[in-house]
Order: C-alpha cells, then structure tokens, then sequence
C-alpha cells in the first residue's frame, strides 16, 4: 500500500474523477472484502460491509488528514463497520450454510476451501478483540505498529492479544487435529 | 503468558512475526538454548502461522465492484467543454476519411480532420453550448470488472451523437462499427481526459483511450441512404482483446 501513490489518487477523487475512484477501489476491495468477511464469516455481510466502507470513505473524504495513512483509516473504518454489522446480527444465524469439515475425518487431507473453513470456525470462537488483532495480522499482513494506528490501541496491547488469540488458536486447531 | 516469561514470548512471537530487532535475537537464542518450553512454544506458534498462511485469500462476490463504483458519488466533474449547438450544420469530408487517417488528439479539445475541414467543424460546434439533449434514443451500460460506464445515442435533429462516459483504468480501444448504419463520421468532442488517438476507417472510428473516457463521437446520416431501423455496433478492445460488444437500436 503505497500511500503517495493513496494520496494521489484521493486528490484526484477529491476533483471528481472517477478513473482515480476505480483505481481506489481496484486496490482496497479485495483485502477490505477478505478482512470483513473473516472478522464476520459471512459473505453477504462481508459484501456489504466492504460497499458501506468505500461510500463511507467517500462520505467522509473532506475530513481525511493526509498526515496519516491512507490504508490504516480505510481498515479502521473497515473493522468498525464489521463490528457494528456483527451486532446487528449477532442474534441472527451467523454462519453461512456451510458444513464445516473437521480434520478428525479419516480422510482428512483438507482442501484450501476446507482448511480456510476449519480456520474461519476457530476464528468466530475468539472474542472479538481477539479476532480482529487476528485478522490484521494474519489476513492483512499489517505490523504490531500497524494495527496499533488502526485500532488506535497500544502496541504492547496489540502483542499481548495476539499471543492470547494464538494461544487460543492453537488450542483449537489441536483439538481438530491440525496441530 | 504462563509458563515462559512475559518477554520470552514477546521475543518468540516477533521472531516469527518477523519483526524482531537484531539486538534481541541474542537474547532469544540464549532463551531457546536453555527452554525446552521457549522451543515449543516457538514451533507451535510457527505452525499456527504457516496455517493461516495456508488459508487462500478469498475473492469478493461478482458484481461488488460495481456496486461500489454506482453507490459512490464524487464532486461533479467538469462537464464536457465542447458541445454541439442544437443545429448541427452539414459537414463535407475529404478522401482522408474514406481512405483512414489516424489523427493524435494530444491535448486538443476539439478535433478537426484537417484544415479545410475544420473550418467546418468549427461551424458545427460551440464551446460551452448549451448541451446535449437530455433524452436519449438508447443507451448501453458497461460494466465489467476492468471497465464500467454509459455509452447513450443523442438525436440532433437529423444527426446523432454518440456519447461515453466511460471508466477504466488500463488502456481500450473503444470502436463504433458504423458499416451498415447509414451514418459516417462527422466530428469528435473530447473532455480534457485520456483520449489519445482517433482513428476513422472503412466506416469504423476507433478511439484509442486511457485514463478519463468523456468524450462524444458525431454522426451524421448518409445523403441518399435510406435511415429505417438500424444498429449502431460498439465494441471495447483491450490488449487486443474484445472484452465488450453491444448495440444501440435506433431509427424506424
């Protein structure tokens, strides 16, 4: 993520041009799509997570400080808008109907779509801070520092859920034979 | 962190993390050499991260990008600058035309075919006008994952007016077929965007484009051919790659 080439790109939005949009866009769908669906392991809510995201960046491109990054405000708003989708529907079928495949199975040789479903199950089973610290550093490959500017917590924070997350991880991919 | 101490683990987790300083990592091989738990701890979190690495990045749901380019709007971008006046006024047209020519627009607004010619475009066209109509008599939309917009056929009273407003962020070639049409080329308006090369042959014009895609092809009808019903052809080439094709029914 380069954040001039960010910068740039915002300017020219700012100017109403939709070229630069696409290319916005073109660059943070994917990673804001996967980031949202594995804080929420749902797909619908993941795509309309990911949509809210992009007008609320544009909503709110006036009050962009280009001091900072680019790509840690638009995750920020990322994981705020998918924690308050998750609320919505947290008394709602969460999960999408999908038969999670444990790895006990004799026949256990997990596929990538098996082994990105055992995954997203233990994910759903942390506690939401847990998860989210997960998803940054897993899934959005950021650094302690990173995640710190997104979630605007310490980095000494960020490291000590990430070790209790993994730990809890551990635990559970141990017990579905994967560890 | 239970049974290694708190600084151990920190070491570990940014060892695998890949982000711990060369200053500590003495300290972490000190640790490791003398902990069987640091080493255990060490291999299970390094497993735990080759697994999630393992987890394929998934792609969005088809028709998102779309939905997120339509849902957004930007600050009004500048109107097209040049617009033909309610009247557009007969134009004659050199061999050039029939022959092919292929003309740089570079930065020009306005594109003439050549000089004799352009006395008569200008004729035909105004700066700051009052606009195209509003209505249109068709229209296609666009929108692939490369390439999205609106391509609308403008009645002028006798000559028409095809107009795109298209977004992509690579290089296309955008052609009108106008073979069986029984309209020719009759002048070109281009926004102060990406259009980089026009190129009028055989009855096709071919707009070579990239970055921003405003612009406005003029037809007019053929003196003696009959205009029934008919179809204007558009097609969207890049990396010589037809990646689009539609048509626009009008007349009749």
């Amino acid at each position: 993520m380069d954040n001039n080439r960010d910068q740039e790109l915002i300017d020219r939005c700012r100017k109403g041009d939709r070229v630069a949009l696409g290319q916005l866009v073109n660059e943070y769908e994917r990673p804001i799509y996967n980031a949202a669906y594995r804080v929420l392991g749902n797909s619908a809510d993941a795509a309309d997570v990911t949509q809210v995201v992009f007008l609320k960046v544009f909503e709110r491109l006036e009050q962009y400080n280009p001091r900072f990054k680019f790509f840690s405000w638009i995750y920020r708003i990322a994981i705020n808008e998918a924690i308050n989708q998750r609320n919505r529907t947290r008394n709602e079928q969460f999960f999408e109907e999908e038969q999670f495949v444990s790895a006990e199975n004799p026949e256990n040789r997990l596929n990538s779509e098996q082994l990105s479903e055992v995954v997203q199950d233990g994910l759903m089973e942390l506690q939401e801070d847990y998860r989210v610290v997960m998803v940054l550093r897993h899934f959005s490959e950021m650094s302690y520092q990173d995640i710190s500017e997104v979630l605007h917590i310490p980095e000494k924070t960020v490291k000590s859920r990430l070790y209790s997350a993994r730990q809890i991880m551990k635990g559970q991919l141990t017990a579905k034979g994967m560890m | 962190m239970n049974t290694l101490s708190e600084r151990i683990a920190e070491l570990v987790q940014a060892d695998v993390d890949g982000f711990i300083d060369e200053s500590d990592r003495a300290e972490l091989d000190a640790a490791l050499e003398v902990s069987a738990d640091a080493r255990a701890f060490r291999q299970e979190t390094l497993q735990l991260t080759n697994i999630l690495a393992a987890v394929p990045e998934l792609d969005p749901p088809t028709g998102l990008h779309g939905r997120i380019l339509d849902s957004i709007e930007l600050p009004s971008a500048r109107q097209l600058p040049i617009w033909l006046t309610g009247l557009f006024q007969p134009i004659s047209y050199g061999m050039a035309v029939a022959a092919g020519m292929v003309i740089m627009v570079g930065v020009l607004n306005f594109l003439p075919l050549n000089d004799d010619e352009m006395t008569n475009l200008v004729g035909a066209m105004v700066q700051e006008g009052d606009g195209l109509p509003s209505t249109s008599q068709g229209q296609l939309g666009v929108d692939l994952e490369t390439v999205q917009g609106t391509i609308l056929l403008k009645n002028l009273g006798g000559a028409m007016a095809l107009q795109f407003d298209i977004v992509s962020a690579e290089p296309v070639k955008i052609g009108v077929n106008l073979g069986e049409s029984g309209l020719e080329f009759g002048g070109f308006a281009n926004d102060a965007g990406g259009v980089r090369e026009i190129e009028v042959s055989g009855g096709n014009v071919q707009v070579t484009n990239q970055g921003t895609h405003q612009f406005v092809v003029f037809l007019r009808p053929i003196d003696g051919v009959d205009t029934g019903a008919r179809n204007l052809e558009v097609s969207i080439s890049q990396n010589e790659l037809r990646i689009f094709k539609g048509s626009i029914a009008y007349g009749g």
